[in-house]
């Protein structure tokens, strides 16, 4: 296997956190009126087409959202019902494909553990959960019971998220620690890279590099990181649900959406494992000396864009407020 | 123990920092969508002022009318419509409004609005209505003009309405009309976001 190859995923593992934000070059593009025929073709990547989608299905399906929340309790149907919430679920699919802290942070954090692919997939469902919960409790609490209006408990959010954010830097000053220190599974390392020589052509396994068990105060930290903060989309449907006097519609919704937003953000940890996992392997099949340099280049790297990407969090949660 | 490549250290770091140059717009998602109309009035052939609407999505309109609703009749009586323009129009001055208006080229700032109201629609939506005034009214036909509404920021997800974005009123020339493209000069959230903006022309007979 050549090592540029290697090295190639390798960075490409890297990157897969940061790939969200992609420049684009600029061009201009008439949007009710036909171009000039001596025009050249226009051409739009891929990228901004999707971008594009993304935007506007979701602006319309808040729209919607709204709308069949009114129809629900104007016409009390079981169609009105279903449609509520088929919606909620697509409305969480769409907004978590969204760029969005989470997945950067939990991919990150994937990059840099040694996660197997189900353990992904249980965490990002997990914050999915938690970030539901966490919508619920605030708008339950804040609105429903201590009577707050509505947009001091949207601005509440602001201490959710910081909050969120500090678990991130704390979580990732945590495992750049142990991936400095080496880390207390380090010595399983040259056995398993060997292992993955000797089975390089047996095909695809799903990813269990290592067989360590992670530390459970990290993932606890990973997931009360990414979930502690609600989704603003649920906070949304909640507040809008309270004030059309139907709470538990709202609630109901809110963990369809949670459904969906674990669903997207499942996908992306899964291509995450199997990146590394591949770069691993190609690493490995050079020699397990770089296998077990790359693991521990990846820990660093995952590590550190944690702990930056956590600190530009917090430190753009403090100046948040709403300018209209 | 073995020696650690220095390689990993670099990587390290180019990926952080381009990680970090690249999503530092990323911090903000839309909470609130906007559906804007321009009208732009002419006077002796020339746009002396634009005259905006907003429409408001539903969450933000349920949010503004519990907000503002003092007397708690689930309703915004004109007085505390009133309340609600004066202190919008205070905060979304800072932002010039979210227009962006360019001039041959140059853009022109929006410092002050006139007229501005806050009325709810037939659906309950929260409306916003103001005028922009041209000091020195600008005529289409010889000069460049077009307008765009965006946040750059992308804390408010603030557009012309697709189906209707531009009206053209007032004493004008027969031949008028606008196009509205994509300005990719102008992108914002990572460069996903173009802002649509429409240009005014005028072909003098």
């Amino acid at each position: 296997m050549p090592r540029a190859l290697a090295v190639l995923l390798l960075a490409l593992t890297c990157a897969l956190p940061l790939l969200w934000p992609a420049a684009l070059p600029a061009q201009t593009r008439p949007l009710f009126q036909p171009p000039p025929p001596a025009a050249p073709p226009v051409e739009t990547t891929w990228w901004t087409r999707a971008a594009q989608a993304v935007r506007e299905t979701q602006a319309q399906l808040g729209r919607d959202l709204a709308g069949t929340l009114r129809a629900v309790r104007t016409e009390q149907s079981m169609l009105a019902l279903a449609t509520l919430l088929l919606l909620s679920f697509a409305y969480g699919v769409v907004h978590a494909a969204g760029p969005g802290h989470g997945k950067v942070v939990l991919s990150s954090y994937l990059v840099a553990s040694r996660s197997a692919v189900r353990r992904g997939i249980l965490l990002a469902s997990a914050a999915a959960g938690v970030q539901a919960i966490s919508a619920i409790a605030l708008v339950g609490l804040l609105a429903v019971l201590i009577g707050m209006t509505q947009r001091a408990t949207a601005a509440a959010v602001t201490w959710l998220d910081i909050a969120s954010y500090a678990a991130i830097v704390l979580l990732g000053i945590w495992m750049l620690v142990g991936a400095l220190r080496g880390g207390h599974h380090h010595h399983h390392h040259p056995a398993h890279a060997n292992d993955h020589h000797a089975h390089a052509h047996h095909g695809h396994d799903n990813g269990n590099v290592a067989a360590a068990p992670e530390s459970r105060g990290q993932t606890l930290m990973l997931v009360l990181g990414l979930g502690i903060r609600p989704c603003s989309g649920a906070v949304l449907v909640l507040l809008f649900a309270l004030g059309q006097g139907v709470f538990l519609l709202g609630v109901l919704s809110a963990a369809v959406m949670a459904l969906g937003t674990a669903i997207t953000t499942s996908a992306l940890a899964v291509l995450t494992v199997v990146a590394r996992h591949t770069a691993l392997r190609l690493a490995s099949c050079r020699s397990s000396r770089i296998g077990v340099l790359a693991a521990r280049g990846l820990a660093i790297v995952g590590a550190l864009a944690i702990v930056g990407f956590g600190a530009l969090l917090l430190s753009g949660a403090w100046g948040a407020g709403a300018p209209v | 123990m073995m020696t650690r490549p220095r390689w990993h250290f670099i990587l390290a770091l180019l990926a952080l920092l381009g990680g970090l140059a690249g999503l530092r717009p990323a911090l903000a998602h839309p909470h609130v969508w906007i559906d804007a109309i321009v009208e732009a009035w002419f006077v002796k052939g020339a746009v002396a002022e634009f005259r905006v609407t907003w429409i408001f999505d539903d969450f933000f309109s349920a949010m503004a009318i519990d907000d503002f609703d003092a007397n708690r009749n689930r309703r915004l009586d004109d007085a505390e419509l009133r309340k609600l323009a004066t202190m919008s129009e205070e905060t979304l001055a800072t932002s010039g409004y979210f227009l962006h208006i360019v001039i041959d080229g140059k853009p022109h700032a929006v410092e002050a609005v006139r007229d501005f109201t806050a009325t709810i629609t037939d659906k309950g939506l929260l409306r916003y209505t103001f005028t922009v005034a041209l000091a020195d009214p600008v005529d289409p036909s010889r000069r460049d003009l077009s307008i765009a509404v965006y946040d750059e920021n992308y804390y408010v997800d603030v557009a012309l309405n697709r189906a209707d974005p531009v009206r053209l009123r007032g004493d004008m020339p027969l031949a008028c009309t606008f196009a509205v493209a994509e300005d990719r000069g102008h992108s914002f959230y990572m460069g996903m976001i173009h802002p649509v903006r429409a240009r005014i022309q005028c072909v003098r007979a």
